[in-house]
């Protein structure tokens, strides 16, 4: 009888070992390191993602660009979809940058209407920013004059210690 | 009172043992339910840790690091043929291994491997694959990965603002 009860006794004791066990490790998954790993491959794959894309746009331009520019829209947008803890205000700098990258290509292709669209998404990631001036002809300087910039840097070996972080997504 | 103790014993075990297996298990389930933003977010690290002049490497390290690096890439590329993030980041670092080879006196090898990084690069439509341009392009990119002071230590970082 006392070897019985010694058995159930150390089934207890392992139940008790495994649900207290199971319980610590699913709370600290879903409400710590979860999202954390997830927002932190998020962040380096955006990164490096955003590299290809702006090169593709400096580099090749015309559709080669126009095709990676969006493949990286397309990564921002899954981010917010899944709700990746992604800190919201780079994730609309970057899209903002990339609605207007697109737009400048569709002007260079001549897509006027396509060109407008885009400027309006534009537009629309900086409103949800809180910018205050958001109109077509400022957003219009304002990635003429960065693309003057960056054409400069990358394009005719520019000064390789000036630092564009913040610059490009 | 000793099924008591022996009871709490099994408790603190238990939620020690969840509590250290939880960042395993984490990585599981981001690789399991997100492969494409897992292999691109490790990548993306393993880029930065060789691209990053962090630790003083010497040349030949570099080297080794970038010949393996490329490797990872190769291996990658035979998973996803049609990538063209892999096609740039292979023809990239074909051109960052030139730049070491130059370095260690080898013309014949630094022309092989910037011809390989201007073959990868003009398949994805850019304009001038010269290997002046690509030369002072990668020179740029590199130094954008620096190290950032962190609590009066310089920790390896990748340009974390991109």
């Amino acid at each position: 009888m006392k070897v019985v009860e010694s058995i159930l006794f150390c089934f207890a004791c392992l139940l008790v070992f495994l649900i207290t066990g199971v319980a610590s490790c699913a709370i600290r998954v879903k409400y710590r390191d979860l999202p954390k790993v997830r927002a932190s491959l998020a962040y380096s794959y955006a990164g490096f993602f955003g590299e290809y894309s702006f090169l593709q746009y400096n580099q090749a331009g015309g559709k080669q660009g126009i095709t990676a520019l969006l493949d990286y829209l397309g990564i921002l947008q899954r981010i917010q979809d899944e709700k990746i803890k992604y800190p919201e205000k780079a994730l609309h700098f970057c899209s903002d940058m990339t609605y207007l990258r697109l737009y400048r290509l569709e002007v260079k292709a001549g897509n006027s209407a396509k060109a407008n669209e885009y400027i309006r998404s534009a537009q629309n990631e900086l409103a949800i920013l809180g910018r205050k001036d958001v109109s077509a002809e400022n957003l219009i300087k304002s990635i003429e004059a960065q693309e003057a910039y960056e054409e400069k840097l990358y394009n005719s070996g520019g000064d390789v210690t000036a630092s564009v972080a913040g610059q490009k997504p | 009172m000793k099924k008591v103790i022996a009871f709490s014993i099994c408790v603190l075990l238990g939620g020690l043992a969840g509590y250290f297996f939880a960042p395993i298990l984490s990585m599981w389930i981001a690789q399991s339910s997100d492969p494409d933003i897992f292999a691109g977010g490790m990548l993306a690290n393993y880029k930065s840790s060789v691209v990053c002049d962090c630790n003083d490497k010497s040349a030949n390290e570099v080297e080794k690091e970038l010949s393996e690096y490329l490797s990872a890439l190769q291996r990658f590329r035979e998973k996803d043929q049609k990538s063209r993030v892999l096609t740039q980041e292979i023809g990239l670092t074909y051109v960052r291994l030139s730049m070491v080879e130059k370095k260690f006196d080898q013309p014949s090898r630094a022309e092989e491997e910037m011809k390989h990084g201007q073959a990868e690069l003009a398949a994805l439509g850019w304009k001038d694959v010269s290997a002046g341009h690509l030369t002072s392009l990668v020179a740029q990119l590199n130094s954008e990965y620096k190290p950032i002071e962190r609590k009066d230590k310089a920790v390896s970082a990748s340009a974390t603002a991109r």
